[in-house]
């Protein structure tokens, strides 16, 4: 199923009817409009997004459309089983866990999104420093890369929450500096690559300064990696925190997310087995679409399948 | 040899300098001080007061308490723990064991069966097989694992105590007899021990099963391709022989490499997959330390995972190169 967006690209872009020339013209198509069609043929990402629409969707229109006391103690209805008119059923406190979950998700997509943007400006910026720069400075900066490696991220979570309390603010950019190394390492060895081409070399010997060498003419070359290991790191955001969330260490009550109402559900296990499917499901849903995307979308930026 | 030994060890140094640092920037930026949970008692007297803070060393500067912690450090003492005063080499001792038991479970599961799916898929690339691995792979890489343990309590104890009246898996800690942990349990209690490392063991092997299968793949499909495997078919061997003598066994090399670069990840799993059947190991312990706010055993603990890391990677080079003879050390 998934590596059917390869096969399929090998299909060349259909050409309008202009005048034909007694050769074969293969159209030419800028590079951002050949990796969109490549990422429109590739199956499981396109459904993907789909789905994704719907959850963010959901999320964010659903909680208005349900009762507002639901979302309060309502002690006559703990634990009712999913029916009606509680459709996923009740929590310990009697709220709906529909809407538990839609308000969830707005929450864990929300940290997903935000912890992106941090890991992805963290983690370009040492890495197109480290790369650019080389030598002695791109020693250090790789140090410290290996240095956060070497530290297992949830435990340095664990010890950043409980140092600097779990606001939404802490939460967010400790995941997002967490998990900025790997980035860095792609987007070093990318520059690494860019840096010898010709023109750079042109650029620079036209007199062009370091940074606009860089945002000129570098990191255009990269954004295909960098799109990739942005939508990779939502998904990995998101599963990092609703680690965080379950072990009881995310953002605090009473904001609550995916993660951290199955650190709830955990303890009435017993009680109500139907509490912990739903949250779960839809952390699983919402990760394994970001990650089809983030495969359609390397399948679309990688050179190599425009000749195949 | 020993002189690439002695280059990688002296060159870790630098790194767990960067370690320590970081995780001591960590406790020193937080804006209520480690402290502050001891002195917070109404009945302390100042002269006690003043004699915790001596005690610890906090009324020296910054920096000396950065040597001191890394004076102790060098002395192998990793900290004491505020409240039980045990040391925190003394709280890991107990608890490794237990951790370790469940981690190499885990990761001798994860091999028997990685290992055999990456390579039919890679032979039978693009077959239906190697279809289902590659979806399989997506979900083991999406999948929450702590949710995943928690529909298998529920799938498989909470349901049939329910409905039937029995469970087929315990849910929690290490053997149905209250306390008794550690590597004893082997041949104490096998089977009790076994039967409660079913569920945690599959929990924390799954997202390894779901990386290997993948990584196994692409190795092999890598090693398929070379001259070397087109030499053996056409000297007329049989493609069993093939696949196993000659491809299979340098695919394995990159694999020895991804142990090593896979022990944190592994750290990481046990602490969730302990967190869920209440196995008494060291993520568990990490984690009581966090909610105590013990920074002195969560400091320890972290710097003996960093070390575990840099030596597990060290001990990963030196085996790729007695695996590989092509590889020479200077």
């Amino acid at each position: 199923m998934v590596s059917q967006g390869l096969q399929d690209s090998e299909t060349p872009p259909a050409l309008p009817t202009e005048p034909q020339a007694d050769f074969d013209v293969r159209q030419d198509v800028g590079f951002y409009a050949l990796a969109f069609r490549k990422l429109r043929r590739h199956r499981p990402a396109m459904i993907s997004v789909v789905v994704i629409l719907l959850v963010g969707l959901a999320s964010l229109v659903g909680p208005f459309l349900l009762p507002v006391a639901w979302d309060g103690p309502d002690l006559y209805h703990q634990f009712q089983a999913p029916g009606f008119p509680h459709l996923l059923g009740t929590d310990e406190l009697g709220r709906d866990l529909l809407l538990r979950v839609l308000s969830g998700g707005r929450v864990s997509i929300m940290v997903g999104l935000l912890a992106t943007l941090v890991t992805i400006f963290a983690g370009v910026s040492v890495g197109t420093i480290a790369g650019y720069a080389g030598g002695f400075l791109d020693n250090v900066l790789m140090r410290l890369t290996d240095a956060v490696l070497a530290i297992p991220a949830i435990f340095l979570l664990i010890l950043i929450s409980t140092s600097f309390g779990q606001t939404p603010t802490v939460i967010i950019l400790a995941i997002g500096l967490t998990a900025w190394p790997q980035t860095a390492r792609i987007i070093r060895s990318v520059v690494l690559s860019v840096r010898e081409k010709d023109y750079v070399e042109a650029a620079r010997a036209i007199g062009s300064g370091h940074l606009k060498i860089v945002m000129r003419h570098i990191l255009p070359n990269a954004l295909g990696a960098i799109v990739v290991a942005a939508t990779l790191s939502i998904g990995t955001a998101i599963l990092t925190e609703s680690t965080l969330s379950y072990l009881g260490l995310g953002i605090g009550p009473p904001i609550a997310s995916w993660g951290s109402t199955l650190f709830h559900a955990q303890q009435f296990i017993w009680d109500a087995p139907y509490y912990a499917l739903f949250p779960g499901s839809m952390i699983l849903i919402t990760v394994l679409c970001i990650n089809f995307i983030g495969d359609g979308l390397r399948d679309a930026f990688d050179p190599r399948s425009f000749e195949r | 040899m020993l002189q690439y030994l002695v280059r990688r060890t002296l060159q870790s140094v630098p790194l767990l300098i960067i370690i320590s640092v970081i995780l001591f920037a960590i406790l020193q930026l937080q804006p209520e001080k480690p402290w502050d949970l001891l002195l917070h008692r109404p009945n302390l007297t100042a002269a006690a007061r003043d004699h915790i803070l001596r005690y610890y060393g906090w009324d020296k500067p910054v920096w000396y308490q950065y040597g001191l912690w890394i004076w102790n450090l060098v002395h192998l003492d990793f900290g004491t723990s505020y409240f039980s005063h045990q040391a925190t080499l003394d709280l890991v001792k107990q608890r490794l064991p237990n951790t370790v038991i469940l981690m190499g479970t885990a990761y001798v599961l994860t091999l028997l069966i990685a290992v055999p799916i990456g390579v039919i898929s890679a032979v039978k690339q693009y077959s239906k097989f190697d279809n289902a691995v590659t979806t399989f792979a997506f979900v083991g890489f999406s999948l929450p694992n702590f949710w995943f343990g928690l529909m298998l309590i529920i799938g498989l104890s909470v349901f049939p105590y329910e409905h039937f009246g029995f469970k087929l898996f315990p849910t929690s800690g290490m053997v149905s007899t209250f306390g008794d942990t550690g590597f004893p349990l082997i041949w104490k209690a096998p089977l009790d021990l076994g039967w409660h490392l079913v569920l945690p063991a599959v929990v924390l092997a799954v997202q390894f099963i779901a990386a290997y299968s993948r990584f196994i793949r692409g190795a092999m499909l890598e090693v398929l391709n070379q001259d070397y495997v087109r030499t053996a078919r056409a000297k007329g061997l049989g493609e069993r022989a093939v696949i196993i003598r000659h491809a299979f066994r340098n695919a394995l090399l990159p694999l020895i490499t991804l142990m090593g670069l896979d022990i944190p990840q592994l750290f990481v799993g046990a602490l969730i997959t302990e967190q869920v059947f209440a196995w008494p190991g060291m993520g568990r312990l990490f984690w009581e330390a966090a909610q105590q706010l013990d920074y002195q055993v969560l400091m320890g603990i972290l710097i003996l995972l960093a070390l575990f890391v840099v030596i597990g990677n060290l001990i990963a080079d030196l085996a790729y190169g007695w695996a590989d003879p092509r590889i020479q050390y200077r």
